[in-house]
């Protein structure tokens, strides 16, 4: 049962319904781009991808991976489905999508990327609660906050949605999945001593559409609440008010500068630099953290994941700070975790699965404005592990990416393992890939993985990295910047700038084992610097494509097996291309124009006339 | 060493011993077979110092999900020699689960030798088509060349493209084997059939194989 503040809320009872807006910008919104829409910049990667297998007389349109029965475990993953993509299609279908976001920072758009991820019907009968209290609430938090009340019944509906996203487990089956999700040893290649399993069956009876679902509703509750507080006359509330409720608490913060935890269903802080103690606690089940001013800092704790609940972070404005051991900052393990911060330069500091990051859920940070540094052990920036998606998004400033550092690949002395920045990989053999994505709209960027990352996919994966404006630069030691490996797809997209481009191996447009990597860049000087297999290689039935589309560029020479090369393991052959379409290109000092060079009857490179 | 395998199919001996099953998992760990391929290959001389009596622990550990142990397991089974080939080829006599078929193809294509195309005819003939691509395999590794093409002919029609791009495949490779490679004219027929093929990989495969099939003609 609720209960008002002893004698406040008569006195909220008198706010005005609207006035002044507390926070100047409270929505970013940066001028549309100028330039290719989606539509356009598909036409174009299709043409150019046409025009220049057409010189090789190879057919764009039936170009892709043949798969044996060895695929069944994969065969409805994002990335499986989309390297089975004839290649013209994948080209047309990563340019579209690249082009296709808008400045809005809407949730929504980005996790609409995996077509299996469908929230079900908005009529669909849930299972019926009391909706008396709800109202109650709601009401009361209307006499506070004018508006607010829409946010409380949305985040109602939101555990409504989410609890049914584990109604397929007991109680018992879900905290022995919770246990085994927790301790699950991520960085590691296989893993021989682990009931995975047991893990991956239990896991089966999630319904992430409910996950999405409930995400979609508490996107709607924040939009309400920032609509409330621009109106809120905040003058007026001055002291903190609480409102107890059978989800949990409902506060409205004052200005000053607190100390709050997660113990919340909502809370509302209007302003000063507070710090938050986020917790790996379950209860509440859905919680939501909206900050609307200051320089605050967020802190989480723990070893656990707050398996099966939706948290939500959002921090309006102000230089924040996100600092996270495992599981934090937009981290979904059984459940769903989003972090928005709208303004501010910020700085993110994560360990594991952290800053847009999945495993069997639904995680996702969305920055939408100021010059951002992010820095990550293990597992994030928009990464996925078994299903679900995790989305990094960062809409405008000048950022940084950072993700390894702590955790050794054998394969190489002093490499350690990323898996970041536009990452998925499934659990081979037990569980399909899901979805990972790193949208980055604007600004100069720099990008930093040692072993996978940078639109990799793995095991069914999806892995998206793509950036939209900018001179950038992107360095990953191995399979990175366009690289999939065994029945999945990593691409990496840049729509415009002067880009560089670093790699040991294993990347930049390369797939191996019927797996499919893209690299596509559509305008700008850029500069490519690779070791072996990379820039349009593909082996074992794989399809590795380099597309350039526009502008003179520099390739460094590269190691073995590189631009536009192609292996084969048995009968499967991989298809490898490096197409450049535009510029005088230099090599080694060389000029190179108006050129084809076959590798084998796999593997080619062609430069194309400019008037092409 | 028979007798050790009966015992084994027979549910006697353990599926696995420890002793091997250890030193598989341990050679198969990152850090070893990644890191320190020496130490790598140590493990794989300890593990098949006796080989009648790793042997069935190893091929009760085929199946294992882990790929990396797959990949140490195959390597022991290549160390041991004849008498691995002789007990793979006894088991695939019999009715092994198809799962288990597969990866014995894929075990038998380092360790097998011609004379048992009758054997992979079987397979080839199979419903499942990764039985069937997985014995094409073999027979492009081993199999005796009129035989093997003689099996594999017949697959250039096969209504799925994994079966017809093994099937022209394995031709080329069998003419990739001969100094004065030749194939009957129903093969040709059939590889030229291939150039109009749906699937470009086709096309090119069957391309390739008449080129191969083609050499010290001219």
């Amino acid at each position: 049962m609720w209960r008002a503040p002893a004698g406040s809320w008569k006195r909220w009872a008198k706010v005005p319904g609207k006035s002044a807006v507390l926070i100047a910008v409270l929505f970013l919104q940066p001028a549309a781009r100028a330039g290719d829409g989606g539509r356009g910049l598909e036409a174009r990667a299709g043409q150019a991808l046409e025009t220049g297998l057409a010189r090789l007389e190879f057919d764009p349109h039936r170009i892709r991976a043949l798969f044996g029965d060895a695929a069944a475990d994969t065969a409805g993953s994002p990335g499986h489905r989309l390297a089975r993509e004839d290649l013209a299609g994948l080209t047309r279908l990563l340019a579209r999508t690249a082009g296709s976001f808008d400045d809005k920072g809407d949730i929504s758009q980005l996790l609409a990327l995996d077509p299996r991820l469908v929230p079900p019907p908005a009529d669909l009968p849930l299972p019926g609660f009391p909706s008396g209290p709800a109202k109650a609430v709601a009401d009361s938090l209307d006499r506070l906050l004018p508006g607010a009340g829409e946010a409380f019944r949305l985040l109602v509906e939101a555990e409504r949605l989410l609890l049914q996203a584990f109604e397929g487990l007991t109680p018992d089956e879900f905290e022995r999945l919770r246990a085994l999700a927790a301790g699950f040893p991520l960085t590691q290649d296989e893993w021989p001593d682990y009931p995975i399993a047991e893990l991956a069956g239990l896991a089966s009876h999630l319904r992430l559409e409910f996950m999405l679902a409930a995400v979609l509703a508490a996107d709607k509750a924040s939009a309400a609440v920032r609509r409330a507080a621009a109106d809120a006359d905040w003058k007026l509330l001055r002291k903190p008010a609480e409102l107890d409720s059978p989800w949990g608490r409902v506060v409205l913060a004052g200005p000053g500068n607190d100390r709050h935890d997660d113990n919340v269903f909502l809370l509302v802080d209007p302003g000063g630099d507070d710090t938050y103690r986020l917790s790996a606690s379950v209860r509440p089940r859905v919680r939501m953290i909206i900050d609307l001013a200051g320089n605050d800092r967020y802190e989480s704790s723990g070893a656990d994941p707050p398996a099966g609940c939706l948290a939500w972070v959002e921090d309006l404005s102000g230089a924040d700070r996100y600092r996270a051991g495992p599981f934090g900052q937009g981290c979904g393990l059984l459940g769903a975790g989003i972090l928005v911060d709208r303004q501010g330069n910020d700085l993110y500091e994560g360990g594991l699965l952290c800053q847009g990051a999945a495993f069997y859920g639904i995680g996702c940070l969305l920055d939408v404005s100021g010059d951002d540094r992010y820095s990550l052990e293990f597992g994030g920036q928009g990464a996925c592990f078994a299903e679900g998606i995790g989305v990094l998004a960062d809409l405008a400033g000048d950022d940084s990416y950072y993700a390894g550092g702590r955790y050794p690949d054998y394969r190489e002395t002093g490499a350690t393992k990323s898996f970041a920045q536009g990452a998925a990989a499934g659990l081979r053999p037990y569980a399909q890939g899901g979805l990972g994505l790193l949208y980055d709209r604007g600004g100069t960027d720099s990008f930093e993985v040692g072993y996978f990352g940078q639109g990799a996919g793995y095991w069914g994966g999806a892995g998206l990295l793509i950036d939209a404006a900018g001179d950038d630069s992107y360095s990953a030691r191995r399979y990175g910047q366009g690289c999939g490996l065994h029945f999945a797809a990593g691409c990496l997209a840049d729509l415009e700038g002067n880009d560089r481009y670093t790699l040991g191996g294993v990347g930049q447009g390369a797939g191996e084992d019927r797996a499919a990597g893209i690299l596509l860049e559509t305008a700008g000087s850029d500069s490519y610097t690779a070791g072996w297999m990379a820039r349009g290689a593909a082996g074992a039935g794989g399809v590795g494509l380099l597309l350039e589309l526009a502008g003179p560029d520099l390739y460094a020479p590269a190691g073995s097996a590189s631009d536009g090369w192609a292996g084969r393991a048995w009968e499967l052959a991989g298809l490898g291309f490096l197409i450049d379409c535009e510029g005088v290109d230099r090599d080694d000092g060389k000029v190179i124009e108006r050129s084809a060079v076959r590798s084998g009857t796999w593997g080619a490179a062609v430069r194309l006339p400019a008037e092409n | 060493m028979i007798l050790a395998v009966l015992l084994f199919r027979a549910g006697v001996l353990p599926a696995a011993s420890p002793d091997v099953g250890r030193l598989v998992a341990e050679a198969a760990r990152p850090e070893v077979i990644y890191a320190d391929p020496a130490r790598a290959d140590s493990l794989i001389g300890e593990i098949t110092k006796d080989p009648a009596g790793s042997l069935p622990h190893l091929l009760a550990l085929v199946e294992t999900p882990w790929a990396l142990q797959f990949d140490i397991v195959r390597r022991c089974l290549e160390r041991i020699g004849e008498p691995a080939r002789l007990t793979v080829e006894k088991e695939l006599e019999g009715t092994p689960t198809a799962r288990r078929t597969a990866l014995l193809l894929v075990v038998l294509e380092k360790i097998g030798g011609p004379g048992r195309e009758s054997l992979l005819a079987r397979y080839a003939a199979s419903a499942e088509p990764a039985l069937v691509v997985t014995s094409l395999r073999c027979l492009a590794a081993f199999g005796e060349p009129t035989v093997s093409t003689s099996i594999a002919t017949p697959l250039l029609s096969h209504p799925l493209p994994q079966v017809r791009l093994a099937a022209a495949w394995t031709l080329g490779e069998i003419c990739r084997r001969q100094e004065s490679p030749s194939l009957p004219e129903e093969a040709l027929a059939g590889l030229r059939s291939l150039l109009a093929d749906n699937e470009p990989r086709i096309r090119l495969t069957a391309e390739e194989t008449l080129a191969a099939a083609s050499v010290g003609k001219k």
